[in-house]
């Protein structure tokens, strides 16, 4: 075993690291850390434990590399961006918000719930559109409708969507909610990240989506920038599994 | 890249060669030992690989599951969470010392 004390006749390496034979008799006591007594060759170049060692080590180190690129360089804010593709903020018949992260125990909207809704309205305001949608639970979705009319939004100004659980089910919810309305050009107001698979399903429902993605310039901390690459790896394997299913 | 993003890195440079002094000078830890140590510190980080991918693998297939079965919804975002990644870094670490003990 490589971190174990090595046997006499058995090569060893100096502390200059040099492969160096042991003194005859050299033996190190176990539990004792001799400075010459050092794992075996084999141990140190990972043919111990075999092709399973080996790839558990190319696999934690393809781990230990997306750490600190994820976190320490601009990846996930590139990659987020280009997800997200342009923003389109020109008049539509509609802005529509899905559902995101519903609301905490207070009642009260989660950040990224939020700040859809605060777009919306904002965008509502400048006189975007007459109507906003709003998707998601119905906690969700009554706690935004009291935000937009406590802004000032009038009640005839704001549709709520309910009933979706998904994505999916919200693109089908508002098909069936807007085409009606003659509604035909939606602006969508999502996170960036949320943005490729929420607007692929609403084109293939037959809309044009302009996209108003809450979009930053993306965070700077190493911590806030692995949660965002997270999110687009949870976003990646949805994609995947709508492309799977043909729903995309 | 903001210099602030560099203090942490930067905190962990000067405890680990700090470790290094105490290791080398005052343990008698082997110099050559660390080359060792730091594979099989990779082959932990494997392991979690492994592990987060097979728990998430298996609560995906579970939920999904679920929602055929009873017909009833369940959000696949209930996988997202960090103490599933704490928890395979438990089991890693486990399975990890484990398996040291049978290559020893």
């Amino acid at each position: 075993m490589g971190h174990g004390p090595l046997e006499s006749g058995t090569s060893a390496a100096s502390s200059s690291e040099a492969p160096r034979a042991p003194a005859a008799g050299l033996r190190c006591a176990r539990g004792w850390a001799h400075h010459r007594c050092v794992p075996r060759g084999p141990d140190v170049l990972g043919a111990e434990g075999g092709n399973r060692s080996r790839a558990l080590r190319l696999l934690g180190a393809a781990g230990l590399l997306l750490l600190v690129v994820g976190g320490f360089t601009p990846l996930a804010n590139v990659l987020n961006r280009w997800m997200a593709g342009p923003i389109e903020l020109r008049p539509a018949h509609a802005i529509v918000v899905p559902g995101r992260g519903g609301v905490d125990t207070d009642a009260v909207l989660t950040n990224a719930s939020l700040r859809r809704t605060l777009r919306a309205i904002a965008l509502q305001q400048k006189g975007l559109s007459p109507l906003i949608v709003f998707a998601g639970a119905d906690a969700e979705i009554d706690a935004r409708v009291l935000l937009a009319r406590g802004l000032g939004i009038a009640a005839e100004s704001v549709l709520p969507a309910r009933g979706a659980n998904t994505t999916r089910e919200e693109a089908a919810l508002l098909e069936g909610l807007l085409k009606p309305r003659g509604v035909a050009r939606i602006l969508l107001v999502a996170d960036s990240i949320d943005m490729p698979r929420t607007r692929a399903l609403l084109e293939a429902r037959g809309f044009t989506v302009l996209g108003a993605q809450t979009l930053d310039g993306g965070p700077s901390e190493p911590e806030s920038r692995l949660h965002l690459l997270r999110e687009i790896g949870i976003e990646l394997a949805a994609w995947c599994y709508y492309r799977v299913r043909g729903w995309l | 890249m903001y210099l602030e993003t560099l203090v942490v890195p930067a905190l962990v440079l000067v405890t680990s060669g700090g470790v290094w002094l105490v290791g080398t000078r005052r343990l008698g830890l082997p110099r050559a030992g660390l080359l060792p140590a730091g594979a099989r510190m990779l082959e932990a980080i494997g392991l979690l690989m492994v592990f987060l991918a097979l728990n998430l693998g298996l609560g995906g297939i579970a939920i999904l599951a679920w929602r055929g079965i009873t017909g009833r919804f369940a959000s696949l975002y209930l996988l997202n969470d960090a103490t599933l990644g704490v928890f395979s870094l438990i089991q890693a670490l486990i399975f990890h010392w484990w398996w040291q003990e049978r290559r020893k």
